[in-house]
């Protein structure tokens, strides 16, 4: 009993103390800061879409057709005209080749009726707004350079660039006439001969 | 009888006990005798103080970005003709202790993008980050990685742009880039890419 009663006296006294120093605040703590921004970073994507648009008034094909020289070859009324676009949003370049692909070694053209590429002229005009300028003189087809990523069969015609250093979206266009007839040193005898081309369009931006 | 004086005493030792103890505290106590003189020895007890602060600078904002290389990445600077409203950030975090003071810090990035659920985003993998101490010769602080190639926070999903260790008072500043990889795919739809930088310093 006590004991009972001196351990209690003890307790007493030592929590007194505990109080005493609690309420002196003689105590060590870790510290922890936390910063929180309020404005945030943003980043957003400029945007590019092309388009390719075809036989804008007119689609070539030509039939009995005869050797000429370019003078005529170049004011033909039979032709292909098409028009590239572009919309870009934000600073960049853009280029793009207008490639014709020989799609005369087709199996739907027998070999005896294929015409040669070196029996053709082309010949490329683009509009400046007014008006269209010669951007390809009249060539012999196989004598075109060779667009070495699309295969031996595409020959490029023109080179050209979209550009753009705003980030407010820009719509650019540009319109080609192309014409094409047989070379006036071709050879033609009692076999009809077909020629037959597709033209497409590649770009990639540079910048 | 007796048990109970003796219970009575021993609570007024206890209250005694307890009186004196305080008293030793609020220091009352009354002295026939009076003597003074003061000592020129100041003994000294303080606590120690922690001051730690984030200063930031002006947040990226980069607009109508393009994929860029690498090395146009890591000199990106302010150029609003081209979109690039703020192409850096810099930002100081520091301590000033007295006393010991021994800890770490990690400023780190949190993608509130999706807090828009109308935003399409632009993904990580594609979101390039670098930083620098923005000084003259910019020593790299962190190389060149990809925002989910970036460690993870001690906070949840934020990704870590630097983090250290100090010990005593410190600065530190910092500069982040950020830019679009050369292999992102560019189309016709616009992606964003937001955050904050945040910073934790503990002990």
């Amino acid at each position: 009993m006590e004991n009972t009663e001196s351990k209690r006296m003890l307790l007493s006294v030592i929590g007194v103390a505990l109080l005493v120093v609690a309420i002196v605040g003689i105590s060590y703590a870790a510290f922890l800061f936390t910063f929180d921004a309020e404005e945030e970073h943003v980043m957003t994507t400029g945007t590019i879409s092309m388009s390719y648009t075809e036989g804008l008034t007119n689609v070539m094909s030509i039939t009995n057709a005869i050797p000429m020289l370019d003078e005529v070859g170049k004011k033909q009324k039979d032709y292909f005209d098409f028009q590239i676009s572009s919309k870009i949003a934000g600073a960049t370049e853009i280029e793009y080749q207008i490639v014709a692909r020989n799609l005369t070694n087709e199996n739907s053209i027998p070999a005896l009726n294929r015409l040669g590429e070196d029996q053709v002229k082309i010949y490329l005009e683009k509009s400046n707004g007014s008006q269209y300028e010669q951007v390809l003189k009249p060539v012999i087809f196989k004598q075109l350079e060779t667009n070495v990523d699309e295969g031996e069969n595409s020959k490029v015609l023109y080179t050209g660039k979209f550009s753009s250093n705003s980030t407010e979206e820009k719509t650019q266009s540009d319109q080609f006439v192309l014409r094409m007839w047989l070379d006036k040193n071709a050879v033609i005898d009692q076999t009809s001969r077909t020629f037959k081309i597709r033209i497409d369009v590649i770009a990639k931006t540079i910048k | 009888m007796i048990e109970e004086k003796n219970k009575n005493i021993k609570l007024l030792v206890s209250l005694l006990l307890v009186f004196v103890l305080i008293f030793i505290i609020i220091g009352a106590s009354y002295a026939a005798f009076y003597y003074k003189k003061e000592g020129k020895i100041r003994n000294v007890i303080s606590t120690r103080s922690v001051q730690c602060t984030f200063n930031e600078g002006t947040p990226i904002y980069i607009k109508s970005a393009f994929p860029i290389s690498d090395e146009v990445g890591k000199i990106l600077m302010t150029d609003t003709a081209t979109g690039y409203e703020q192409g850096y950030y810099d930002a100081t975090i520091s301590c000033e202790c007295k006393g010991s003071c021994r800890g770490n810090y990690e400023i780190y990035l949190t993608d509130t993008t999706n807090k828009d659920s109308t935003i399409d985003k632009i993904d990580d993998k594609y979101i390039k980050t670098y930083v620098t101490n923005g000084n003259e010769l910019e020593q790299v602080l962190s190389p060149v990685k990809t925002l989910d190639q970036l460690e993870t926070a001690t906070t949840n999903d934020d990704k870590v742009i630097y983090k250290g260790d100090f010990a005593g008072t410190f600065s530190q500043k910092i500069r982040l880039r950020l830019w679009i990889g050369e292999d992102y795919p560019v189309g016709e739809k616009v992606q964003t890419f937001k955050a904050k930088i945040n910073a934790k310093i503990s002990e």
